[in-house]
């Protein structure tokens, strides 16, 4: 396939919402989701309905409106604790990460430590965090943003040292101040990576946003979960899951188009 | 059979005249000698789990089978859960749970008692907590396991004994993970909790912590635990052979405990998952084994497992929202093989 | 940076950290958060009871094999998704949803269908760690420079001799970065479903978390930071050995 063309820059070829279309992008997507719900189907049809209840029990709890009107209000409350402990590990790890990436010293200073705490399964750590934050609101907050605030960081950091020394010294070289070669050198060669973050990141808080849930006062999805738990009502409890799961997907897809959108410009870079 | 049963057996020949202590009947089927039960148990094995435990592993050898294979689970509704999906043969599970997966259509069935009562107390924070109308203040916040739990429904009915309505009065909040309860306890982040009366001695160092209600000494009997069983699975006969004779080594663990320290304090070494429990003296123990033995009656010696028991409680369970109420009682508890069990043992 | 400034750096991290975590313990106590001087103590105690490191390597060993089974799945789906709209397509929907999956509720069923043995843990460890292999792998080959390749075909290169010179080395960083992810995510994977099923360092730590006393708690938490850091050490060696040349491109 031919690449670039237009303009003095080599623009990244995006093909137009028709031919993605065409080419059968979403049709494949569903394809492979439906082929697995059969497969799903098939197994359920070997076990009883509370250890694996089949797709089509699951499907069916969306559609009575008394799951429904306790599963849409706990959603979105998990939802707002997951914005909260997203943006802020977003607003901490993004510049942190960049800190580190830039400078060689601080990063052989933390990045051991960081990895290190980054070991230790947020289960464990629950007890911890129960005590400095509490069992509420702000002790899952404090859950969320331990969870996704690491893999963001490293991911950031990797980026920011990836930065081309050329490029930097070429913006130097012009005259940039370091605020300018931050901004126009530093920022644009790390967009991927930012992008990469977003995604490993926003994965991580949503996984986070449940696990909370169960681990501390139980409450909205995670305590509907455990109340169909314990009512052996697993097809409710896999709705949730699979609530999840849609979420998930959608945060997934929106990134993408921010992709599109933020990356459209990106030079392809020659090594 | 190991160390521990043939010394304390014929210690307890000795001295009681062997009445009730002894396993008489028929032992296990020609093909069944040596066989291995395979168990779900719980991950924590404590004071009042070690005379079941012990039936599990020494009792099932001194009738002629292989110590039974355990795996243990986190969480009592895992173990229920597996028995459901057929992952093993017998579970030691909470009476609760079995019954609502069978109302809930599993075919579980309730065959055996593991321990009556409990050892859990309520432990408050003597700072907030006094009285228990003290209980309605919004910051005294307790911490439960979950609302499905034979605790809670317990400690529902001391409540409603002293004129509080546990949902509607107090602030109730579901944290898994007795790690967390505790903490917060500690912490100052909820001002009661149910533990262990082991753990409750050694929370009380910490503070002002006090423990405030025993439910285990307030209700007679109280199914708690119980051997669970797949229904299926009962459908060979050589099942149903091993089942009993779990039973008869269960009731006979119980007699022996109830009869003896030495016999508890050795299991109790052996097989509690309790921090220093190998090198525990026999003196160390002798506090808690009278509570479980004495005041809370843990260890009925005829099995304490009677239909009637179980009818008590379902009221009890409904009231508490366990149950919706189209439970099949007959279906789901089967006295069967601890009647066996007795008949044979008492000969 | 001379040697000893290299070594002596992590140290000066270290020892900040560690500074905070006295004042902390000593202010909030053993029962709430033992300082490093208390656990110190009970460290030296666990280590010679050996009971602590024998577990540890058992559940490090059994959590190779999802480890690397993700590995040998999620790097080349995550290639395929890439360079092929098709794969991309297809394995997009499932990679975005059970990368936020909790495993903490995914355990419970899968206890159920798979029990409790070494194919529920491989399986715990695997679902844990191959999205995020998949997902930086993605972002690596999405990213290979068309001119490169276009270059290379002008010189009659097959796909094959594409895929070794070209890509590879393309997406070679992302490779990296994605084992070191998936390899965190698998050890505390491991340790969560043993937490479940109590067995290994995940059982130890689950009882030890009823003590009233944090010391050995933190103990045991504070050698599986060790651990993952002697892991992250011996990937990043190895990305190094493997591919010397990286170093050069940045500073």
């Amino acid at each position: 396939m031919e690449h670039a063309r237009s303009g003095p820059i080599n623009i990244r070829q995006r093909p137009s919402r028709v031919t993605d279309f065409l080419s059968g992008n979403k049709v494949l997507g569903l394809v492979s989701v439906l082929i697995g719900l059969g497969v799903w189907e098939l197994a359920a049809s070997q076990f009883h309905e509370i250890v694996l209840p089949p797709p089509s029990a699951v499907l069916a709890r969306f559609f009575d409106p008394d799951f429904l009107s306790r599963l849409l209000p706990s959603l979105g409350n998990s939802l707002f604790a997951f914005a909260v402990g997203f943006g802020l590990a977003l607003l901490v790890a993004i510049p942190l990460g960049i800190v580190l990436g830039r400078s060689p010293l601080l990063f052989k200073m933390f990045d051991p430590l960081i990895s290190a705490i980054y070991a230790i399964p947020p289960v464990a750590f629950v007890p911890f965090l129960i005590i400095w934050f509490g069992l509420f609101f702000e002790g899952r907050v404090a859950l969320i943003f331990m969870m996704c605030v690491f893999d963001i960081l490293v991911v950031i950091v990797a980026g920011a040292r990836d930065v081309s020394q050329k490029l930097v010294d070429v913006g130097r070289s012009f005259g940039a101040s370091r605020t300018q070669v931050l901004r126009l050198v530093v920022f644009p060669a790390i967009s991927p990576f930012l992008i990469a973050s977003l995604r490993v990141g926003s994965a991580r808080a949503i996984n986070g946003m449940i696990t909370a849930e169960l681990f501390f006062a139980a409450v909205n999805l995670g305590m509907l979960m455990k109340r169909s738990a314990q009512a052996f009502d697993t097809a409710s409890a896999m709705a949730v899951v699979v609530t999840i799961c849609i979420v998930g997907l959608l945060a997934q897809s929106a990134i993408h188009r921010l992709e599109d959108h933020v990356l459209r410009w990106q030079p392809r870079r020659s090594s | 059979m190991t160390e521990l049963t043939r010394r304390r057996a014929l210690q307890l020949m000795g001295a009681a005249g062997g009445s009730g202590l002894l396993m008489h009947g028929a032992g296990p089927l020609a093909a069944q000698q040596g066989r291995a039960l395979q168990a779900n148990i719980l991950g924590f094995t404590l004071g009042i789990h070690v005379p079941a435990i012990v039936a599990l592993n020494e009792g099932m050898e001194e009738l002629g089978y292989s110590a039974s294979d355990m795996v243990r689970l986190e969480s009592m509704q895992a173990v229920t859960q597996g028995i459901v999906a057929g992952s093993s043969e017998v579970g030691e599970g909470d009476v609760v749970s079995a019954l609502t997966a069978s109302e809930a259509g599993a075919d579980i069935r309730l065959t055996g008692l593991v321990y009556n009562n409990t050892s859990q107390v309520l432990v408050v924070n003597r700072d907030i907590i006094q009285s228990f109308e003290d209980f309605k203040k919004p910051e005294a916040t307790i911490a439960i396991n979950s609302r499905g739990d034979f605790i809670y429904i317990m400690l529902s009915g001391v409540f409603d004994q002293n004129g509080i309505d546990i949902e509607q009065d107090t602030t109730l909040v579901e944290v898994g993970g007795s790690g967390s309860r505790m903490r917060a306890l500690l912490a100052g982040r909820v001002a009661a909790v149910p533990v262990h009366f082991d753990q409750a001695v050694k929370i009380a160092q910490e503070g002002n912590f006090e423990v405030m209600v025993e439910p285990g000494k307030i209700f007679d009997p109280w199914l708690s635990e119980a051997w669970l069983v797949n229904g299926s699975w009962l459908e060979n006969d050589e099942n149903r052979r091993i089942l009993t004779d779990l039973q008869k080594a269960t009731i006979t663990s119980f007699r022996r405990a109830n009869a003896d320290l030495g016999y508890y304090a050795d299991g109790y070494r052996k097989y509690a998952t309790v921090k220093g429990a190998q090198d525990a003296k026999d003196e160390d123990l002798e506090w808690a084994w009278s509570q479980l033995s004495t005041e809370i009656k843990a260890w009925p010696n005829d099995g304490g497992f009677k239909k009637g028991y179980f009818e008590r409680l379902i009221p009890v369970y409904e009231r508490a929202n366990a149950l919706r109420g189209t439970l099949d009682l007959g279906k789901a508890v089967d006295t069967s093989f601890v009647d066996a069990a007795l008949q044979e043992l008492d000969s | 940076m001379t040697r000893l400034r290299r070594l002596s750096l992590p140290l000066i991290g270290f020892a900040i950290f560690i500074v905070i975590w006295e004042i902390a313990g000593q202010i909030l106590g053993n029962a709430l958060l033992a300082p490093p001087s208390s656990v110190a103590q009970t460290y030296v105690g666990l280590l010679l009871e050996g009971r602590m490191l024998a577990e540890l390597f058992t559940s490090l060993r059994q959590m190779m094999i999802g480890f690397l089974l993700a590995c040998f799945i999620g790097m080349p789906i995550g290639v395929a998704m890439g360079r092929s709209r098709v794969s991309d397509a297809m394995f997009r929907p499932w990679v975005s949803m059970f990368v936020v999956t909790s495993t903490a509720a995914l355990i419970p069923v899968l206890i159920l269908l798979l029990g409790t043995g070494l194919a529920l843990r491989s399986s715990v460890v695997f679902l844990a760690a191959v999205w995020y292999i998949i997902l930086t792998t993605y972002n690596g080959a999405k990213g290979v420079s068309p001119s490169l390749i276009a270059t290379a075909r002008s010189f009659s290169a097959s796909r094959f001799q594409i895929f070794w010179k070209i890509i590879l080395p393309s997406i070679y960083p992302y490779l990296i970065t994605g084992a070191r992810i998936g390899l965190v995510h698998a050890i505390r994977a491991m340790v969560m479903a043993e937490m479940f099923v109590i067995v290994g360092y995940g059982g130890l730590i689950n009882r030890t978390g009823l003590d009233v006393d944090t010391a050995a708690l933190l103990s045991l938490l504070l050698t599986l930071m060790i651990v993952s850091l002697l892991a992250n050490w011996i990937l990043f060696q190895a990305g190094r050995l493997l591919a010397p040349w990286y170093e050069q491109r940045s500073s």
